[in-house]
């Protein structure tokens, strides 16, 4: 079988961080290849470099047998490659049939738009993957399943070789993966070579004929798709094997720190209660959209609920913005660190002083520099923040060190109950356990915490409790020490029997 | 790390500036009498340039600083007539100090309208303030029926006229002010919380930091430098108009990103912008000295912001057009 597409020797740096490391990769007429690899292994780089948007420093594209040295995102297109980013890039407010025809009829480069060839397109594109959604529904209406088949759908619309999806599963319930898979398979029939790129371990291993392992830039190893074992991926993946440790800590006679009753935002989450004690981890998992974003950001105050009740201490508190919370003892790590949690352009000293700023003041209301100093040195030696000096700038730090100055900023506001949502993602292995030391340190240390994440290892062996979060409600909640990680897995991604509650999986576009 | 000092080649470009005008008119630029009237002048630009500053360091801009100058000086002025019954010159301390006041409160009126349209509305900065200049502009016309309301008592004109220890008394009040405007920037909480909020509005709203309240304060203390403007003006110019030194509203923009004030937001210093006021009004009195179209001092002064642009992206060292700034808000 010839090769559709042949990397040879791709290499690219920024600046002086090398990205692509020299990869060799191919991929047939056909065929299906699932490219996996951590945060900041080099996927997306190598995307762009197939797609055109970027040039590679070193080495050629062979596409059918014509080598190209520099290929332009237009050549790319023309040679029938598609690639399907996360979020897609649709145009939310137009009709499901407009965005589907969009790019044809730019081709085209009509000036008069033809109503009628718009739907033509849109029927020819959704009859190949059998969707089954109104071609006039606005696309900000669609569930994230039926966005992406959208998404496919466009790609298809003109003549496709190549077919790339960019984590394509990270918010899809089983059943919707399974449609998924489906529909790829359809396109393999039809001649078509599909990449599938993920950071995850997933079903869509299931139907891939190789697996690509991508670690710092380098390609570890290809394998048959029979050999990937979830273990072995692992492994590949990260380079060491996590021994994850189960957190063990008895927090029976632990007091109340936290209590939520019959929490509520339209659209968002529906009747949330949970409580924690004192030195707790509590878990929330659930697919993307499920709603645990949502409810952090309300108990955070950021976005607050419409109805229930939060108790901190046995006190009743309102929580209406965020200074509401940080004077209750709620602090909030996020995921994104770039935009939410650090100004990236202010230093580190700057950073991790934001939420207590107030509390520096000294003489004449002017902020007291000592006390500054102190807490600035206090947190970065705690933490072990690796940084040369307290002024240098939040955005020279690597990952990990970036979100521990997140952690000392709020860690140095002396919280009652801390929040992390997805406060590990994109950091590398090494990073990610000792911000799990630091977590539990802090939890013995009678700090309560809310660890939202869906990496389901990282909640089953940091937690006591977890609850799963579905459709803006936690559908069950479990003691850690019974369960296994399979057990999880299986109830995150359970599709709900059709019913009324269907209306809560519309999630802001 | 390299200790730098900060703001070098703005130093560097005053010297410039200074010898070059100094060569160009010899026996006259570097006098007494030269230098007297460069401080006479510079506060003028100064107060407003510190009141554009403030925005810009919060991520926006005030385009109603020279409206609401004007509208502070037009409401003393009417209240002085209206106190006095027309004969503002008489006016006793207490009449100039309400007739003050009231100009005060009309600039944070002004002030509290785009803070409260940009932090609570969320209406971009530019189309906010582009609204209140207007709606001032349209006030200020109403108001004085497009006259130039002249006369005003000693006192007030001293503001802007009068001498201390031989030197011009606003080059005093533009020391005074500087400082504490330097440590309100750098030692208070507000301070920190403008640069934090310039240069990540996101991330400081989930740090807690009350983002609307910052951005209202900010604009009511930009306003409050347009009134300290007015007055400067009103005893330079023994008058108050409706469309007074509209030119000078780009150019208060002009003097801050000369100075190192990140267009962006989130940083620039008061002594950069010092030096830089400094620079600009160097170069308007040489070529005054000269006898040249006054209109040329406008060119010269945007080719140098050019041309400071120009070097420093070559640089590579857009941000913060002049060199490395290392802001330390605190």
């Amino acid at each position: 079988m010839a090769d559709f597409l042949k990397l040879v020797g791709i290499k690219k740096s920024f600046g002086g961080v090398q990205a692509l490391k020299g990869i060799d990769l191919a991929i047939g007429q056909n065929e299906i290849l699932c490219l996996v690899g951590e945060n900041g292994s080099g996927k997306s780089t190598l995307i762009k470099i197939i797609s055109g948007d970027l040039q590679p420093d070193h080495g050629e594209l062979w596409i059918d047998g014509r080598v190209y040295k520099q290929l332009r995102p237009i050549d790319s297109i023309n040679l029938g490659i598609r690639v399907i980013y996360q979020d897609f890039a649709l145009f939310p407010n137009l009709t499901v049939a407009e965005n589907i025809a969009y790019s044809q009829l730019v081709e085209t480069n009509h000036r008069v738009v033809k109503w009628r060839e718009i739907r033509e397109i849109a029927e020819v594109a959704a009859d190949k993957v059998h969707a089954d959604f109104d071609l006039d529904e606005l696309v900000g209406n669609l569930s994230v399943a039926n966005q992406q088949m959208v998404a496919i759908c466009r790609a298809l619309t003109r003549s496709t070789r190549f077919l790339i999806l960019d984590e394509p599963t990270s918010a899809l319930t089983k059943k919707e993966i399974d449609h998924l898979l489906e529909v790829v398979r359809d396109l393999q029939q039809k001649g078509i070579a599909v990449m599938f790129v993920s950071h995850k371990l997933n079903e869509v291993l299931a139907i891939a004929e190789r697996v690509a392992v991508l670690r710092d830039g380098e390609l570890i190893a290809t394998l048959e798709g029979d050999e990937a074992t979830n273990e072995r991926l692992v492994h590949l993946m990260s380079g060491t094997t996590i021994n994850y440790s189960r957190y063990e800590q008895d927090t029976g006679q632990g007091a109340r720190l936290l209590e939520v009753k019959g929490l509520s935002k339209r659209n968002n989450f529906q009747d949330i209660s949970f409580s924690l004690r004192r030195g707790e981890i509590f878990g929330i998992t659930g697919l993307l959209g499920s709603g645990r974003t949502e409810l952090a950001l309300a108990l955070f105050g950021m976005e607050p609920a419409d109805e229930g009740t939060i108790v901190i201490e046995g006190q009743e508190v309102t929580i209406n913005s965020v200074k509401d919370a940080i004077d209750a003892g709620i602090g909030y790590v996020p995921e994104d660190r770039l935009t939410q949690g650090l100004v990236m352009k202010k230093s580190v000293g700057e950073n991790i002083v934001a939420a207590i700023i107030e509390r520096l003041r000294g003489q004449l209301g002017l902020v007291d520099s000592n006390k500054w100093d102190n807490t600035v040195h206090d947190w970065i030696e705690n933490l072990d923040i690796k940084v040369a000096a307290p002024d240098v700038k939040a955005q020279t730090l690597s990952g990990g060190n970036q979100q521990r100055v997140v952690l000392g900023k709020w860690l140095a506001s002396s919280p009652k109950v801390l929040i992390l949502d997805n406060a590990t993602a994109g950091i590398d292995v090494a990073a990610k356990s000792s911000i799990h030391q630091i977590i539990r340190k802090m939890a013995r240390q009678g700090v309560g915490i809310i660890l939202i994440s869906d990496e389901i290892p990282e909640v089953v062996n940091n937690c006591n409790r977890i609850a799963i979060m579905r459709r803006g409600r936690i559908v069950k909640e479990l003691e850690t020490k019974d369960v296994t990680e399979q057990d999880v897995q299986r109830l995150v991604e359970m599709t709900e029997p059709r019913g009324k509650e269907q209306q809560m999986a519309v999630s802001s576009p | 790390m390299k200790k730098s000092i900060p703001n070098l080649p703005l130093y560097v470009m005053l010297l410039l500036v200074m010898v070059i005008m100094s060569i160009l008119n010899p026996s006259r630029f570097l006098t007494a009498r030269n230098f007297y009237s460069m401080a006479y002048q510079l506060p003028f630009l100064a107060f407003l340039s510190m009141g554009q500053m403030v925005p810009i360091i919060s991520g926006g801009i005030n385009l109603a600083i020279v409206a609401t100058a004007n509208f502070t000086g037009i409401t003393t002025a009417l209240l002085l007539r209206w106190f006095t019954g027309g004969n503002a010159i008489g006016a006793s301390p207490l009449i100039i100090c309400l007739s003050m006041l009231g100009g005060v409160i009309a600039a944070l009126a002004a002030g509290a309208l785009s803070g409260f349209l940009i932090g609570y509305l969320r209406v971009p900065d530019i189309l906010a303030t582009l609204g209140t200049m207007t709606l001032l502009n349209g006030i200020n016309i109403v108001l004085t029926k497009g006259y130039t309301l002249t006369g005003f008592p000693g006192a007030l004109i001293a503001i802007g006229n009068g001498v201390f220890l031989g030197v011009p008394l606003p080059f005093w009040i533009f020391l005074v002010i500087a400082v504490l405007f330097s440590i309100l920037l750098e030692h208070t909480v507000f301070g920190y919380s403008l640069y934090m909020m310039g240069s990540g509005y996101t991330a400081s709203k989930f740090s807690g930091i009350n983002t609307r309240r910052v951005i209202v304060r900010g604009y009511l203390l930009s306003s409050l430098f347009a009134a300290l403007t007015a007055f400067v003006m009103m005893g330079q110019l023994n008058s108050v108009k409706a469309n007074y030194a509209e030119s000078y509203l780009l150019v208060s923009v002009l003097a801050c990103f000369l100075g190192g004030v990140d267009p962006l937001g989130g940083a620039g210093k008061v002594s950069g912008l010092v030096v830089s006021v400094a620079i600009l009004q160097a170069i308007s009195t040489g070529v005054n000295l000269l006898r040249m179209d006054p209109f040329f001092i406008l060119a010269m002064w945007g080719f140098i912001v050019l041309a400071i642009i120009a070097v420093n992206h070559l640089n590579g060292r857009f941000r913060g057009l002049l060199g490395d700034l290392r802001i330390r808000a605190r």
